[in-house]
C-alpha cells in the first residue's frame, strides 16, 4: 500500500506539468474549464490533435503501467503461501479490486487539484456553477476508464504474465486511439464526419472519453453507462481468473528472485 | 572476448519470442501497407496517374498503415529487448556469460545487441517493402497523393533531410531513410535497457515504458518552449512530413541518449556483483 502511494506525487507533478502549457489566460479560469482541460475538451479527430492527444493521455497511462501489476504482484512470490491460509479468493479480490479502483479516483483527484493549483498561481480562476457537475462526469468517466484498463492489464497478466497483460490491453487501448484521432481525416472531408460513418467514431471507446464530443447530459451519462458496462464484464471475468487460477505455476515474473 | 560475447547474446536474443513477435508485427504493417497500395492501384491505367511508390512506403507520411505504426512505436520499439536483462538474471544466463567473458565484455555486449537486434527489426520489413515496391510498381511514377502539381510537391518537401537525393535517386533515398530509422530505434532500445537495469524496474511491466516518459517529457517541453520546429517523434520520424525540423538539435538529441546510455551500463558495471 505505501509502496503504491508514492505514485500519487507523479499525478501531482503530471496534473501540474498538463496544465502548464495552458496556465496562463489574461482573463482567467472558471474552474470547470480547467476540469474540461483535463478531459481532452480541446480534441477532435484529426490526426494534427494527435500529439495533443497523447499529452493528456499519458498521465493515465503511467497509472495503468504502475498500478498493471497492483492485484497480479500478489501472484508473483509467495501466492502459494498466502492463499492456501486465506481460502476466500472472492472476497480477496473484491478488496483488492475496491482498493485499485480507490486508487484510480485518488490518482485523478489529485492530478485535478494540482492542476487547479498550478492555474490559480499563474492566473485567476473563478468558481463557477457548473464545477460539482463537471467535477463529477470527469471522475466517474475517467476513474472508470483508469479502472478498467488496469484492471484488464491485472487480469490478463495473471492468465500470461505481465509482458502480455501490458502490450496487449496498451495495444488495444493505442488503437482506439490512433482509430479516434484519424477518423477526421478519412471521413469528415468537410470537417464534420459524413452521417453513414458515424458508426466508425461511435463504436470506439475512447471517443466516450472526449468531452469536446459530449454535448449533453445524455451523452456524459452514456459515457458513465459504457464504462460501467465494461467494468462490471471485467470484474464477472476477473471472480473466474482468480478462483480458476493455479498456483503451482504461480510465478510468472521473476522467477522466485 | 567481447565478439564472442555478442555472438553469443545475439544468437539467444534472435530467437526470442518477442523479438519474432515484433519483427512480424513490423512486417504485418508493411504488408498491409504494401496490399493497400496494390488495391488502390489495381484499376489504373497509365504511369502517369499513379503515385510514386516511395511516397506510398510505410515509413512515409502518407501511409495509413504506417500511422498506426507510428503510434505503436514506443512499444515496439522496446519491446523486443526491454526484458533482456530481467530474463537473463532470472535464467542465470547473465552469470554464464559473465564467468565466460567477464563483466564489462557482458554489459557493452548486450547493449551492442540491443541496437543489432532493434535495428534489424525496424529495417528489415521495411527493405522488403522497397523491394516489393519497386518490382510491383512502375518506379518512373511521380505523382503525390496530396494531387497538388510535382513542383510544388518538390518546394513543400525540400527542407527535408537529403531531399537532394530523393530528386536524384528516390530508391536509394528511401534506402536510407529507413537505415536512418533503424538506428533511431536502436539508440531508443539501447537508451531504455541502460535505465531498466536499475532496481526500480522490479517488474517487467516498468520496462516498457521509459521512452514513453521521454516521449512524454518532449511533448511536454514543445508545449512550454513555443519551438518554430517540431520535436514531436511522429512528425521526425515519417518521410515527406512538411513540418519545419532542426535536424541539428535531432543529432545532439540522440548523441545524448547513446553517451547516457554507455554512462548508465559504466555505473552499472562498478556496482553490480558477479554473484
Amino acid at each position: 500500500m505505501k509502496y503504491y502511494l508514492r505514485f500519487l506525487w507523479i499525478a501531482f507533478f503530471c496534473g501540474a506539468i498538463c496544465i502548464l502549457g495552458f496556465a496562463v489566460k489574461n482573463d482567467g479560469f472558471f474552474a470547470s474549464d480547467v476540469i474540461c482541460l483535463f478531459g481532452m475538451d480541446e480534441i477532435g479527430y484529426f490526426t494534427q490533435y494527435l500529439p495533443q492527444i497523447t499529452y493528456w493521455f499519458f498521465p493515465l497511462l503511467f497509472f495503468q503501467a504502475f498500478f498493471g501489476s497492483y492485484i497480479y504482484r500478489h501472484f508473483c512470490t509467495a501466492s502459494i503461501y498466502f492463499f492456501s491460509r486465506y481460502t476466500k479468493r472472492t472476497r480477496w479480490l473484491f478488496k483488492e479490486i475496491l482498493r485499485l479502483f480507490l486508487f484510480c479516483c485518488l490518482y485523478l483527484f489529485v492530478m485535478l487539484i494540482s492542476g487547479l493549483v498550478v492555474c490559480s498561481l499563474v492566473s485567476k480562476v473563478k468558481i463557477d456553477a457548473s464545477i460539482w457537475k463537471m467535477f463529477c462526469y470527469y471522475m466517474v468517466i475517467y476513474s472508470l476508464y483508469l479502472f478498467v484498463v488496469t484492471l484488464g492489464i491485472n487480469l490478463l497478466s495473471i492468465v500470461f504474465n505481465s509482458n502480455i497483460g501490458f502490450i496487449v490491453v496498451e495495444g488495444i487501448n493505442l488503437f482506439f486511439i490512433a482509430a479516434f484521432a484519424i477518423a477526421g481525416n478519412l471521413f469528415a472531408p468537410e470537417g464534420v464526419i459524413l452521417e453513414q460513418y458515424e458508426w466508425i467514431i461511435k463504436i470506439n471507446p475512447f471517443y466516450y472519453l472526449i468531452f469536446s464530443m459530449r454535448n449533453s447530459n445524455n451523452d456524459y451519462l452514456i459515457s458513465m453507462l459504457l464504462f460501467m458496462g465494461i467494468a462490471a464484464l471485467l470484474l464477472w471475468c476477473s471472480f473466474f481468473v482468480v478462483n480458476k487460477h493455479n498456483f503451482i505455476e504461480s510465478n510468472q515474473e521473476t522467477g522466485g528472485m | 572476448m567481447f565478439i564472442n560475447s555478442v555472438r553469443m547474446q545475439l544468437s539467444g536474443i534472435l530467437r526470442k519470442k518477442t523479438v519474432i513477435v515484433t519483427f512480424f508485427v513490423v512486417l504485418a504493417f508493411v504488408m498491409i501497407n504494401f496490399y493497400t497500395n496494390m488495391i488502390n492501384n489495381r484499376d489504373i491505367q497509365y504511369i502517369s496517374q499513379m503515385h510514386d511508390p516511395i511516397k506510398l512506403l510505410t515509413l512515409s507520411d502518407w501511409s495509413v498503415s504506417g500511422y498506426f505504426l507510428m503510434q505503436f512505436f514506443p512499444i515496439l520499439v522496446v519491446f523486443p529487448t526491454a526484458c533482456t536483462y530481467l530474463t537473463d538474471k532470472e535464467t542465470k544466463v547473465k552469470i554464464y556469460i559473465e564467468s565466460k567473458t567477464g563483466k564489462e565484455y557482458y554489459w557493452y555486449a548486450k547493449l551492442v545487441v540491443v541496437f543489432i537486434t532493434t535495428f534489424l527489426v525496424f529495417t528489415v520489413p521495411f527493405f522488403i517493402e522497397i523491394v516489393l515496391e519497386g518490382i510491383c510498381f512502375d518506379l518512373r511514377s511521380a505523382g503525390d497523393p496530396s494531387c497538388f502539381q510535382y513542383i510544388q510537391t518538390i518546394e513543400n518537401e525540400n527542407r527535408n533531410l537529403l531531399f537532394q537525393l530523393f530528386i536524384n535517386h528516390k530508391v536509394l533515398y528511401a534506402c536510407v531513410m529507413t537505415f536512418f530509422f533503424g538506428i533511431v530505434s536502436g539508440i531508443l532500445a539501447m537508451f531504455n535497457f541502460a535505465i531498466v537495469t536499475f532496481s526500480f524496474f522490479r517488474f517487467k511491466i516498468f520496462t516498457f515504458f521509459p521512452i514513453y516518459v521521454l516521449f512524454y517529457l518532449i511533448s511536454f517541453l514543445e508545449k512550454i518552449l513555443n519551438l518554430d520546429y517540431t520535436i514531436n517523434y511522429f512528425f521526425i520520424l515519417r518521410i515527406f512530413n512538411i513540418k519545419e525540423k532542426n535536424y541539428i538539435v535531432y543529432a545532439i538529441f540522440l548523441a545524448v541518449l547513446l553517451i547516457v546510455s554507455f554512462f548508465l551500463v559504466r555505473i552499472k558495471i562498478k556496482r553490480d556483483d558477479l554473484i
